[in-house]
């Protein structure tokens, strides 16, 4: 009895050894079934014409940036968001800005000056920036194919931490 | 041949562990977490940006600029000092509406605050220059 006790700890054991140090290497694994769901939104683009629908990208890893023409860390962020977009276009890779708390008019100077040219749109009744729970700018998103939330980067981002959330999400398709 | 048994207890143990890992049991959650839980938020501690010693003296030669223009116009306030990343002007209590109009007025004057910065009014009481990591969004209540 005390022989098929020792025996079924020792493998108990390892099974939990096994299990914390793969746990351990693996930080963020296990957020992968519980990542949230990003909120789908519609709302009128800013550059071109219609509207900026998320559900019409399903499939693709998304970029979702929130800015403003009036925060400065905004304006200086655009051109780096534009250059990565450029990068990953080729790729299965969408990105989207959402102008929050503008003036459409101010909003599309400041993103003809920065020659922004992936599709932004106007969330002009803060219904965005609530789903989203921004309470800073600039924000950004990268959604993974299946529509859940794999990274969420606070203020300005810089291009090898959103490249890296980018290549992270693709790998999860 | 103990050796051995043991041997074959441990690669028990390791296999239920890399069977539980491959099937995902150990990941599995029915309920996502909520986006709101999901977000990091940055604090206005955390929203200063590290200043070299050449631009605190670049910030506090500007609120030197504002302070005086502020004087000119009837407006006394402390001396601009220099903080943690960040110039502080500290207001007096009475004065903190009137400060904050001709702050204002006084910081256009001066050409705005210097690049990449903000100048702003805190529940402390003083007028903060700092560079920001990100523009902090006051909350909006949610409609019911």
């Amino acid at each position: 009895m005390i022989a098929v006790a020792r025996q079924l700890a020792i493998a108990l054991l390892t099974f939990l050894v096994v299990l914390l140090g793969w746990r351990v290497a693996h930080p963020a694994a296990g957020l992968r079934g519980r990542a949230p769901e990003a909120p789908t939104f519609s709302i009128p683009a800013l550059t071109g014409q219609g509207r900026v629908d998320l559900s019409s990208y399903a499939g693709r890893v998304i970029v979702v940036n929130f800015w403003a023409a009036w925060c400065g860390p905004c304006r200086d962020e655009l051109p780096l968001v534009e250059r990565d977009w450029r990068r990953w276009r080729g790729d299965v890779v969408t990105f989207v800005g959402v102008d929050v708390r503008d003036t459409a008019g101010a909003a599309w100077r400041a993103l003809a000056s920065a020659g922004v040219t992936y599709p932004v749109g106007h969330d002009h009744s803060y219904t965005v920036e609530r789903l989203y729970s921004v309470s800073a700018l600039p924000q950004t998103f990268v959604i993974r194919p299946d529509g859940r939330v794999a990274a969420q980067l606070a203020g300005a981002v810089d291009a090898d931490r959103l490249d890296a959330a980018i290549a992270r999400a693709l790998g999860e398709r | 041949m103990a050796v051995v048994r043991n041997a074959i207890r441990v690669l028990l143990g390791a296999g239920a562990a890399a069977a539980a890992i491959g099937l995902g049991v150990e990941s599995r959650s029915p309920r996502p977490v909520p986006l709101a839980r999901f977000v990091s938020r940055i604090s206005p501690a955390e929203n200063k940006v590290r200043l070299t010693d050449a631009e605190l003296a670049s910030y506090r030669r500007w609120a030197e600029r504002v302070r005086a223009c502020m004087a000119k116009a009837g407006t006394r306030v402390g001396a601009p000092t220099v903080g943690s990343d960040e110039i502080l002007i500290a207001l007096s209590p009475a004065q903190r509406v009137r400060a904050s109009k001709a702050g204002f007025r006084c910081a256009a004057a001066a050409g705005g605050p210097p690049e990449h910065s903000s100048f702003v009014f805190e529940h402390d009481g003083k007028i903060h220059v700092y560079r920001p990591r990100a523009c902090l969004l006051p909350v909006v209540p949610a409609k019911s």
